[in-house]
């Protein structure tokens, strides 16, 4: 599963740390959703679009959508 | 581990000076064995003990440590990082079990040795088993 989560925070001058503060979680863990190597729990999905006020597929993309779209 | 209160690290103190304390001076003579196993048991919990206290004194000097760590122990990634390799661990503890138990047939160990190892290797998997009917029942 793809994201825009750095492109998303970058946008909002939020720094990594400061995000993963705001939502609980460990700086690497950002680190690792903005790298993709990681993917969140649905409730930090929900968490994440809640704390930029977005859906959570305008943060997350689904691999099926991008292969749809290409 | 409850890092807010004071009494609990105390009174673990408490406990392991005297396990100390007696399996050095009131049952050594005695019974050998269970001075030495009072003296391991007192000495791990007096270290358990001490890192409590000093954990107590700088959460209290720096809350925001104590912050950091909390989100450390609740963060997902962590906590799924933690299972999995907790999982893979066991997996190689169970292959190097089997491989003990025959070693144990090849040096001729008594018969008692190998079925103990053996016992072990099935209780791990009984236990395997039945987690995963729990969690298959509650998930």
């Amino acid at each position: 599963m793809k994201n825009k989560l750095e492109e998303i925070r970058k946008s909002h001058g939020i720094r990594q740390e400061d995000l993963a503060a705001a939502l609980e979680v460990s700086r690497q863990t950002i680190g690792s959703l903005e790298n993709g190597r990681y993917n969140p729990s649905i409730l930090l999905a929900f968490k994440i679009a809640r704390y930029f006020q977005l859906s959570i597929e305008d943060i997350f993309i689904y691999e099926e959508d991008v292969n749809h779209e290409q | 581990m409850n890092n807010n209160k004071l009494w609990p690290p105390v009174l673990l103190l408490l406990c392991s000076c005297f396990l100390i304390f007696s399996g050095l001076f009131l049952i050594y003579d005695r019974m050998k064995n269970i001075s030495g196993l009072c003296i391991g048991i007192g000495g791990s919990l007096f270290s358990f003990a001490v890192i409590w206290f000093l954990q107590y004194f700088l959460y209290k000097k720096n809350p925001g440590i104590k912050k950091q760590k909390e989100i450390e122990q609740k963060d997902e990634r962590n906590i799924l990082i933690t299972e999995k390799a907790k999982a893979k661990a066991f997996q190689a503890l169970i292959v190097l079990l089997i491989c003990v138990s025959f070693l144990t047939i090849l040096l001729k160990a008594s018969l008692w040795v190998t079925l103990g190892t053996v016992c072990i290797y099935l209780t791990g998997i009984v236990f395997q088993m039945v987690y995963t009917a729990k969690y298959g029942k509650e998930i």
